[in-house]
């Protein structure tokens, strides 16, 4: 039996309540699970990273000592909401409770109607032709769902962590946020997921944002801990007229277990639909010892006036792979849009590897799009500078890593957190100043 | 901008000037592909058993293969029982001078605005006249021989020097490399074949002229270039075709090989008809192009000016094998109406030290689509290698669409791989410059894309970046705003 035909029947008729499951299963049933074959994962054969016998049921959600430790560790944040096994655990919630801004756990809105699942659940998520999103969609049982009214200014940012603890190495879980700003608007969100835990996770997450007219909205997604992990993500953006929307994507790989099986897979979608909306992409992954990053991103301008930037920064060591695949699409009507998209990779090993490939597609005449790609190793004559005047070798390549690396850390909007990754990084680099 | 649109207009509607066809009475082969048509081919050639041999095993491939469709462009499914396969001029007499040329095909050649006489005097060019599938002349064939140079046609390579052929043929491209590779590989008719011996500089540039020309005929050339160790040689590609309603297949498959030290310069101004301005007919040209650096400090360089073809399909690759090698590629692609380009090239670094460069310019007008396709590899063992690509796009007219996929797979951390890409259009404030200072809006947009492809036509032997501003100034004159 295939991975995919295993995965189709254990499509739950109870949890199976809930908008779109079924035409998404069929979706998912009709895709199944892509192979190298398929353009969007030429570089990423997740099939081979993807347990045999996956379980998609439910797993336990208690709290072990180490999700304890690593709460009581955490920065006082201000807000978090946590998920553990993907499951909404309220108790160790902190939610603002505010005007304006509403909370709900996904398991709770799709037990009853609800005019915000109706409206917005399911209609970015291209669940008919995205292998995971159909997968997704079918056997979610809970997530996040923010709703900030219209001109609602959300000060302090909300942390969305989600905890893996799996007891059992064959599950794989589905996590989603639906994230709605009304007009007018603002919201700073990080996503972040962690191994709890010292065996293998796997873990499918999908997140849909609707940033309405003149609102902002900006995301961290942090992916601190992942070798031991494979992991999905899916965010598609809509931005609407006078929009801003920015994602950065962070991803750390750490020690490795042993498993061969560290795959993060990132796509990140904005797609502008209102006049002068602007989207900014931008992303940090550091990867070691066999660890697979791919970051697939996509702006899609579709009306005129547009502004979309990305940056990703890569730096790979030992054995780790990384792949980087960036979209611009301008649609025929989007005329005088701007588009800029850029693409460093640094490689410290001669194991390391990167396969890149950046996409224009561009349909209309008066444009600005430009990028730009760059693969190779630390400039030598900087090293020279810096050895020349005292420091050794293995510290020069350090400050210089920094600071490759600190320009995409630079561009994280939410400022905790990138205060947060200045200091990750240095010690990441052992780095002390 | 209504004046700019006046001219764009008028550049626009510059019709196919090489639109005639030339009567000559043809010897076909019967319509439609079998195993029968490869042994027809195969034994009109006169060819030994082992070609034959080879040609089958292509077609046998072919069978099994299934016909890509992962590039950017639309079309009809072609018939491949539908065409013809052979065509051969039915009289055959010996040729020693120009002044036994079918005086049909001259006069076809003078409407082209290649005489042949002139050629031969003032540019100093060899020209091996491919008229549909049969070599019709070889000039300069004597000069050539003194300094042991070879060139002529694939056909009469493996019938006089079968060992070279042997070695050579299907090292670059193999047989099953791609759908229409094996297609070509079982059907060619024919092609140029050159040997550069050792340490030779070929004394003269080596040049051919490909027609189609026979209704429904599918054109399969071969082209095989071997230059030897310390050899240097410059081959140019140039090619109109007649008009036609019906669209035409054309897949040649050009295998380039370099030993120690050597030098090949392949230049391609491709010109055939594009179809009319609904998009009608055409020429499909699916080419298969590819260079192997097999010696060290060997180089290969690919120059190429395609304005032409309802579809085009290249990637004029190299395989930089020979440390030190470097690997070239010049392009400048320009789209109208309803044509469709998706070109690139495929730089694989394997030796060490390698350096390859890509520079692609794509123009795009009317209703056309034009991707860049390009991949990079550089593989474990090449340390130290370079590249550095720049594509840009220019886009004439808001229905157009320009598209640039290039694949940079690296894996080995010594290398340095830089990739630049830019879309836009021609700046107002350039126009408006120009004009401020006395040029009309045509003369300025004439001056501004010269200028922006000057990069690659400056790679282009003499004669062709005449024939290539020329063929621009066809294409687009005007047709910018």
């Amino acid at each position: 039996m295939s991975l995919a035909e295993n995965i189709v029947k254990q499509f739950d008729g109870t949890a199976a309540t809930g908008a779109h499951r079924h035409e998404a299963l069929e979706a998912f049933r009709q895709l199944g699970i892509p192979t190298s074959r398929h353009e969007e994962w030429k570089y990423t054969n997740i099939k081979t990273k993807l347990s045999e016998s996956l379980s998609l049921g439910e797993v336990s959600s208690e709290v072990n000592a180490a999700v304890k430790n690593y709460i009581a560790s955490l920065p006082p944040y201000a807000f978090r909401i946590i998920f553990l096994n993907g499951v909404f655990h309220p108790e160790l919630s902190i939610v603002p409770d505010m005007k304006g801004f509403s909370f709900y756990n996904l398991h709770d809105l799709f037990s009853a109607p609800s005019t915000l699942l109706d409206k917005y659940y399911g209609r970015l998520m291209n669940y008919r032709q995205e292998h995971f999103a159909a997968l997704n969609t079918a056997f979610v049982r809970d997530g996040a769902c923010i709703h900030v009214a219209k001109n609602t200014i959300v000060n302090d940012p909300i942390y969305i962590q989600y905890f893996f603890t799996a007891s059992e190495a064959q599950a794989f879980t589905q996590t989603r946020n639906l994230i709605v700003v009304e007009e007018g608007g603002s919201l700073q969100l990080a996503e972040d997921f962690r191994n709890a835990s010292n065996i293998p996770v796997q873990y499918n997450h999908v997140s849909e944002m609707f940033v309405g007219p003149n609102a902002n909205l900006d995301v961290v997604k942090l992916q601190l801990e992942v070798s031991n992990a494979v992991g999905i993500h899916t965010l598609e953006a809509q931005v609407e007229r006078d929009g801003a929307f920015s994602a950065a994507t962070i991803t750390f790989s750490a020690p490795d277990t042993g498993t061969g099986r560290s795959v993060i897979r990132n796509n990140v979608s904005a797609r502008l639909i209102g006049e002068n909306a602007h989207a900014d992409l931008n992303g940090l992954y550091f990867g070691k010892e066999d660890a697979h990053i791919d970051n697939h991103i996509l702006v899609d301008h579709q009306v005129p006036n547009g502004t979309s930037h990305q940056l990703y920064k890569g730096v790979l060591d030992q054995e780790a792979t990384g792949v980087f695949n960036g979209k611009i699409f301008v649609q025929p009507d989007a005329q005088k849009t701007n588009a800029f998209q850029s693409s460093k990779a640094l490689l410290l090993s001669n194991s390391a590897s990167v396969n890149s490939k950046p996409q224009l597609e561009i349909f209309a005449d008066d444009v600005k799009c430009s990028h730009g790609v760059a693969i190779g190793q630390l400039d030598e004559q900087a090293l020279f500078y810096l050895e020349s005047r005292g420091i050794t070798k293995p510290e020069a390549v350090q400050l210089l890593t920094y600071a490759f690396a600190h320009e995409a850390v630079e561009r994280i909007k939410i400022k905790p957190v990138r205060q947060f990754m200045c200091d990750r990084l240095k010690e990441e680099l052992k780095l002390n100043f | 901008m209504s004046d700019n649109d006046k001219i764009i207009d008028e550049v626009v509607a510059n019709d196919y000037k090489y639109g005639f066809t030339t009567p000559i009475e043809q010897e076909m082969a019967p319509i439609g592909l079998s195993e029968d048509t490869v042994r027809y081919i195969s034994a009109k050639k006169q060819e030994p058993q082992w070609m034959l041999d080879w040609r089958l095993k292509a077609y046998r491939a072919w069978l099994q293969m299934e016909q890509p469709d992962w590039q950017n462009v639309h079309f009809a499914p072609i018939d491949f029982q539908s065409i013809y396969y052979y065509a051969a001029q039915k009289k055959k007499k010996e040729i020693k001078s120009l002044e036994d040329v079918d005086p049909e095909i001259r006069a076809t050649y003078d409407k082209l605005g290649i005489p042949i006489q002139e050629q031969k005097l003032l540019a100093g060019v060899a020209v091996d006249y491919v008229m549909d599938s049969e070599s019709v002349i070889t000039t300069f064939r004597e000069s050539l021989k003194e300094k042991g140079v070879i060139f002529c046609s694939i056909s009469e390579a493996i019938r006089e020097y079968p060992e070279l052929v042997q070695q050579y043929l299907g090292t670059v491209v193999p047989q099953r490399d791609n759908y229409y590779a094996a297609l070509n590989s079982a059907v060619f008719s024919d092609g140029s074949f050159v040997y550069i011996p050792k340490g030779v500089r070929c004394p003269m540039e080596l040049s051919t002229y490909f027609r189609i020309n026979a209704e429904n005929t599918g054109q399969f050339e071969r082209t095989l270039i071997i230059a030897d160790e310390g050899s240097y040689v410059s081959y140019l590609e140039g090619c109109t075709a007649p008009m036609r309603d019906e669209n035409q297949l054309h897949a040649a498959v050009v295998e380039l090989i370099t030993l120690d030290h050597a030098e090949i310069k392949y230049s391609t101004v491709q010109n055939w008809y594009p179809g009319d301005k609904e998009g009608k007919g055409g020429i499909y040209n699916f080419v298969t192009k590819r260079g192997l650096c097999k010696g060290a400090h060997s180089k290969i360089s690919w120059t190429q000016v395609e304005t032409g073809s309802a579809i085009t399909w290249k990637y004029p690759s190299c395989i930089l094998k020979g440390d030190y090698s470097i690997g070239e590629f010049y392009s400048v692609a320009v789209t109208n109406n309803y044509q469709q380009a998706d070109t690139g090239t495929k730089m694989m670094h394997i030796g060490k030290n390698t350096r390859s460069r890509i520079v692609s310019k794509g123009i795009s007008a009317g209703r056309s689509q034009n991707s860049y396709r390009g991949q990079v590899q550089v593989q474990k063992t090449a340390d130290n290698a370079y590249n550095f690509s720049q594509c840009d796009s220019l886009l004439i007219g808001d229905k157009c669409g320009a598209h640039t996929f290039p694949y940079l797979e690296i894996k080995n951390n010594t290398g340095k791989v830089e990739h630049e890409a830019t879309t836009s259009k021609i700046g107002e404030d350039l126009l408006f410059y120009c004009n401020q200072r006395g040029l009309t809006s045509e003369e300025a947009v004439s001056m501004i894309i010269n200028g922006y492809c000057k990069e690659v036509f400056q790679h282009l032997p003499m004669e062709f970046m005449v024939e290539a501003q020329k063929l621009l100034s066809i294409s687009l004159e005007g047709s910018v705003g």
